[in-house]
């Protein structure tokens, strides 16, 4: 395994012994569930924008492996996506009521949805009987960073200061985006 | 040669009580830089006098003093739901006085030691359900509004009531940025104030209130969502037109003036229909007025609440 691999392996987990380390000290964790779907979407926004700086920024694209990055940011989806399920006790009649009534999660799902194909083209074979469709496939990751952060901003109450955050980001990769033009994603 | 192992005094061995907190004091250690220790602040040796309720008290298991005391919504104190237990030494309530106007004979401004003296005290176990759909089992201690608005006479045009929280800029932290406009606002229409489950409660637990659940005053409306129970009051005035109220300022559409706990209006946010107590691994099924609808269904006779939200 090449060292860049181990290393996005390493940033992938740290989430998780972060969470660990909260829940295992007495730093009491009060509504467990609602804070787990809170910090598993947090940290899918996040790998998301590392993909995206990863193809940006010299540094990130020598020593991480952008794929694995990627694939990070649907696990935590996942994880996301499940403890959501779980919090509304797997009943399907619920998550139905949830899809047909609340906006967010109805731009939940659709950036899930569009998650899917770039996921199954990640694979290398794919990818090569793909050719250059395969680029195409991958700008919809553009428009997934849009939903997600529209998903998170219908969340928010009043404290609108963490968008803040992610617009700032946002801008920052939209302003690296000529280069890429250049040289491809 | 043996002499080596043996103990010199009893000094040697470690004390008991000291052995049986080992994994205290190290957890304690480890974590010093994550944790903020549980602030009960004020409340730490203030008991208070009270007699128990049974008539509207619920009998359901109560919420431990823990998650009642770092789980809370107090943006004056920050907008992350521990973050009211972290700074809550930033609410400073001595000498604390409580103004009560407007459309009243006696309008006052009251010491709060002194205007609790006036009353007897007593504990209410309500259930509290917040608008982002958990609930907790609080037992209150206070007592009932209309007492309070009965000493200041009020006139028969006074209609509605509203209340006001405490507004410091200079040490609250959630008030150096415009989260919601400060001071929060918030009303009642006077029938509901005087409804006998409509409390102000000074403590919980049996003991004087912790600066994060709204010390040293704060109402108790339990078959109203959580943010309609006002934090740190410190005025109430009677008025005659519908008061304007902090959530409505801040997005009309969510949250309205009423704000009656109700399965059957969605918040765009959260599915009212279920809540998750606080504790409880499985969601439960939301009930009309948090359940209390044999004493408050009364005050909403021919109004479409779907309307009146």
């Amino acid at each position: 395994m090449s060292y860049q691999n181990i290393l996005t392996y390493l940033i992938a987990i740290l989430p998780i012994l972060l969470i660990m380390c909260i829940f295992v000290l007495p730093n009491d964790v009060i509504n467990p569930i609602s804070y787990l779907i809170n910090i598993s979407g947090h940290i899918s926004i996040i790998f998301l924008f590392l993909t995206l700086f990863t193809s940006r920024i010299e540094i990130l694209k020598k020593n991480l492996n952008r794929k694995l990055i990627g694939l990070t940011s649907f696990s935590y989806l996942l994880v996301h996506v499940i403890l959501y399920f779980f919090d509304n006790n797997f009943n399907y009649s619920y998550v139905k009521d949830d899809l047909l009534s609340l906006k967010y999660i109805q731009v939940g799902y659709i950036a899930m949805i569009l998650y899917l194909p770039l996921v199954i083209s990640s694979n290398n074979f794919i990818k090569f009987l793909l050719g250059s469709l395969w680029k195409s496939i991958h700008k919809t990751i553009y428009i997934i960073m849009g939903l997600s952060l529209i998903h998170y901003f219908l969340v928010i109450k009043a404290d609108y200061l963490i968008i803040y955050f992610y617009l700032f980001l946002t801008l920052f990769v939209l302003l690296k985006s000529s280069k890429i033009q250049k040289h491809g994603p | 040669m043996r002499k080596k192992f043996i103990l010199d005094s009893e000094n040697d061995v470690t004390c008991e009580a000291l052995f049986k907190r080992r994994r205290d004091i190290i957890k304690g250690i480890i974590s010093a830089p994550f944790v903020l220790s549980t602030n009960f602040s004020n409340a730490e040796n203030k008991h208070l006098i009270f007699q128990k309720d049974i008539k509207y008290s619920t009998n359901e298991q109560t919420n431990t003093i823990k998650q009642i005391t770092s789980y809370n919504n107090f943006y004056e104190l920050g907008s992350g739901k521990r973050d009211p237990m972290i700074n809550a030494n930033s609410l400073k309530t001595d000498n604390w006085k409580l103004t009560v106007d407007g459309l009243v004979e006696k309008p006052q401004t009251f010491d709060l030691d002194e205007l609790i003296k006036k009353f007897t005290l007593e504990e209410r176990i309500y259930r509290l359900r917040c608008v982002e759909a958990w609930s907790m089992v609080i037992p209150w201690i206070g007592f009932e509004l209309n007492k309070l608005i009965k000493l200041v006479k009020p006139l028969s045009s006074a209609k509605y009531i509203s209340f006001q929280s405490i507004l410091d800029r200079e040490n609250l932290p959630g008030q150096r940025r415009e989260i919601l406009q400060w001071p929060y606002r918030e009303g009642l229409r006077i029938d509901e104030a005087n409804n006998p489950l409509t409390i102000l409660s000074v403590g919980l637990y049996g003991k004087v209130l912790p600066n994060q659940n709204g010390s040293p005053i704060r109402l108790v409306v339990p078959w109203k969502y959580g943010f309609k129970s006002i934090k740190s009051i410190v005025k109430i005035s009677l008025v005659s037109e519908e008061p304007e109220t902090s959530w409505n300022l801040e997005t009309p559409n969510e949250y309205g003036f009423y704000s009656n706990v109700n399965p059957y209006v969605n918040h765009p946010r959260w599915s009212q229909k279920r809540e998750r107590r606080i504790g409880e691994f499985r969601k439960r099924d939301t009930e009309m007025f948090n359940g209390y609808s044999e004493f408050v269904s009364s005050l909403y006779k021919g109004m479409d609440l779907k309307k009146f939200f």
